[in-house]
């Protein structure tokens, strides 16, 4: 099933130490939008690179988002690091050639492009004086033979070196230079084309780092009920619940899992209670049931001394 | 209020040149001067003991006077007063609980006064529910001997009250400038009568008394109200007190006689526990743990309180609630580093381990009151090969650490 994002299910989730990642832009809003999780983002941005109040890709999801992707059949993990070795070595010098041989002939074109734009902007730039000058510069020469200037760098620089005149040296040197800097190769943010061609059968069972046992049940059910979960850990949770989306909504919950016979302390129960009615939310706690699998209760405390 | 007469005042709404003062103020009330401020008592010199002892110095030696040295040796040899009293405090252990129950009055006065120890049954802290009952019944008048609790609701209702009028201030001034703007047009309009511009703003009742009640209020009822109140202390600052200081006596309240100190501590360790444990006491029983620290911090001269309400173990006072807000709150960790419980998973994971999100938690709800967290470790020494009695032996194997924390933010803690 693909959706707007042209996501095709089940998707890869990777895993690098022990830490579960989408790199790719569209599995993330496809994952927020379809199966409402948002997960952290956590990579620097290239552009600013010096501050840390916003985040770009690559996206980390909890270990109970990608337990809960997987059990769906949304999401299948891989190992990245493995996968990523086993594909190198699993590589034909045959896929390598074609993989070069494309990703040249994908900068050509784009080198192509760019230079076409940098000659009409020239030409737009010159019009003017042209027609104003009339003088039988060696500017008109360039204007026909802009179409050829492909054919043109494959010719032996030697024709030219005699060339009495250096105007027209100068800019031939100067559009050499600009075509071999204008060559640039786009750094793909997925490894998936190259290495990733073989798949793995999904669904693997094979997620590293489980969910614990007593915040699972928990996150599936708040989820099942339609909250938007997010990380709690500096809030003093293990989840933050919000009723929609965390950009359109406070959360209302401050969420922790227990055990369905754990003890709590008393003075945990008022710490909790202090700390959802601090920032005017309630502190959930829940577990599931452990006679009945699947059946998860859930308390709300508010401090009433507030 | 001196007037018995109900009192309408009817204030005028805006300007009062383009409408006159209306006629219809029945009689105004004067404005009440501001109420003199309850003045405190001088807790200085109320809390100036720190501990419930009496001790005299000795008197000042004078170099040149061989005689004032023999005034020393004498006072050493032969204190004038007595720094325990006699006979000492007494305090009845509660099983049901599980807490040490002080009802004569002198002693209460004496654990509240010096040291602020315990809490009064039917008071938040200090036990004052006599003076709030005979307040209650008028006996006492109503800005007689304050108690702490009725100070604390007098100012959130006058913070209230205040809140209150700033937001209603707020308001007019907000519709004040939209019809100055003329985004709105005023619903009382000249033109429909000067008595529809009149807005009654707000109408004050004097309260009133029937006659028969009025006269009963002029002489005080003389009833004499039975104090109901005891002063209650945790298990660890009765055993302070009983066994750090030596001040108090403890009895069972079964058999009224009193419990020898070396049984004391076993009983009060196997109370830590609910339900009560008959045997097999641990040395990281919650008991061991709390006196441990509760000691500990009571030797340096902080006033510990129990800090339930701020989800830590204790609060520590500089020199008393009534004096400063507490500085710290203390949380108790047990620490297993001794080989012995190396292979005790139990404790070295279940006990010892906590969750990231719940130091997290403590820490914001600490910091939310303006208190420095205060995380001690208590060292559990293994368990002893012979049981000893010496309680001072007991508690020397017990090694205690601390460290401060804070949330820290960058764009907050800049100064």
């Amino acid at each position: 099933m693909a959706s707007q994002w042209g996501v095709v299910e089940p998707f890869i989730i990777y895993l690098v130490e022990g830490r579960y990642f989408l790199y790719d832009a569209n599995v993330v809003s496809h994952v927020r939008e379809m199966h409402r999780m948002c997960g952290c983002l956590t990579g620097t941005l290239p552009q600013i690179p010096q501050q840390n109040v916003f985040l770009g890709l690559p996206l980390e999801l909890m270990t109970e988002e990608a337990a809960l992707l997987v059990e769906k059949g949304a999401g299948y993990v891989v190992d990245d690091v493995k996968s990523h070795e086993r594909g190198l070595k699993a590589m034909m010098e045959a896929d390598k050639q074609a993989f070069l041989a494309a990703r040249e002939a994908e900068s050509v074109r784009e080198m192509q492009v760019l230079l076409k734009a940098a000659e009409e902007r020239k030409k737009a730039y010159k019009t003017p004086k042209a027609s104003s000058l009339k003088d039988g510069d060696d500017g008109g020469e360039d204007g026909e033979a802009e179409d050829a200037s492909e054919e043109m760098e494959e010719e032996p620089s030697s024709a030219t070196v005699f060339d009495p005149d250096t105007k027209p040296k100068n800019s031939r040197n100067s559009q050499d230079i600009s075509s071999t800097a204008l060559r640039y190769y786009p750094v793909p943010s997925t490894s998936m084309p190259l290495y990733h061609k073989p798949l793995p059968p999904p669904p693997l069972s094979s997620l590293a780092p489980v969910p614990s046992k007593t915040s699972y049940p928990l996150y599936k059910h708040l989820h099942a009920n339609s909250y938007f979960l997010s990380p709690g850990l500096r809030f003093g949770c293990q989840f933050m619940a919000y009723p929609g989306d965390p950009l359109r909504f406070h959360s209302h919950f401050v969420v922790t899992g227990m055990g369905w016979d754990e003890e709590i302390e008393m003075r945990d129960i008022v710490g909790g209670g202090r700390l959802g009615t601090g920032v005017k939310k309630a502190w959930m706690i829940g577990g599931e049931d452990k006679d009945k699998p699947g059946t998860v209760r859930t308390f709300c405390v508010e401090w009433g001394g507030f | 209020m001196t007037s018995s007469t109900p009192s309408i005042t009817i204030t005028p709404a805006g300007s009062t040149a383009a409408h006159p003062a209306p006629t219809i103020s029945l009689s105004v009330t004067p404005v009440p001067p501001v109420p003199p401020r309850y003045k405190k008592p001088n807790y200085h010199v109320l809390h100036a003991l720190p501990l419930p002892l009496t001790t005299t110095p000795l008197p000042p030696l004078i170099p040149h006077n061989p005689l004032s040295l023999l005034h020393i040796i004498v006072a050493y040899l032969f204190p004038g007063t007595n720094s325990h009293p006699s006979p000492l405090h007494v305090g009845i252990f509660h099983a049901s609980t599980h807490a040490i129950h002080v009802t004569s009055q002198d002693t209460i006065k004496a654990f509240w006064n010096h040291g602020f120890f315990g809490k009064g049954s039917l008071s938040r802290s200090e036990p004052t529910w006599v003076i709030r009952r005979r307040r209650a019944l008028g006996v006492i008048g109503l800005d007689e001997a304050l108690t702490s609790e009725e100070v604390t609701e007098r100012r959130r209702g006058e913070r209230k009250e205040f809140k209150r009028e700033r937001a209603r201030a707020e308001r007019e001034r907000r519709e004040k400038q939209l019809v100055e703007e003329g985004k709105i047009v005023k619903e009382a309009d000249g033109d429909e009568g000067e008595a529809a511009a009149v807005v009654v703003k707000s109408i004050t009742f004097a309260a009133v008394e029937p006659p028969s009640s009025r006269r009963k209020s002029l002489e005080r009822p003389a009833v004499e109200v039975e104090d109901l109140e005891h002063l209650q202390l945790t298990l660890e600052e009765a055993f302070f007190l009983a066994f750090g200081l030596g001040v108090l006596e403890i009895k069972d309240s079964k058999t009224d006689e009193k419990i020898p100190q070396k049984d004391l501590l076993s009983l009060f360790r196997s109370h830590s526990y609910f339900p009560p444990h008959t045997s097999g006491l641990q040395p990281d029983d919650p008991f061991m743990l709390n006196y441990v620290v509760y000691h500990h911090f009571r030797s340096l001269g902080w006033v510990v309180k129990p800090g339930i309400k701020f989800a830590v173990d204790y609060l520590l006072y500089n020199r008393g609630p009534v004096f400063t807000h507490a500085e710290f709150a203390v949380l108790i960790l047990p620490a297993y580093s001794h080989p012995h419980w190396d292979s005790d998973s139990l404790r070295k994971e279940g006990r010892e381990k906590k969750p990231w999100h719940w130091l997290h938690c403590v820490n914001r709800v600490s910091s939310q009151v303006k208190k420095t967290l205060i995380l001690v470790y208590v060292e559990i020494p293994p368990p002893p090969a012979v049981e000893c009695a010496n309680v001072s032996k007991i508690l020397s194997r017990y090694k205690v650490r601390e460290v401060a924390l804070r949330r820290w933010l960058v764009s907050r803690n800049r100064d």
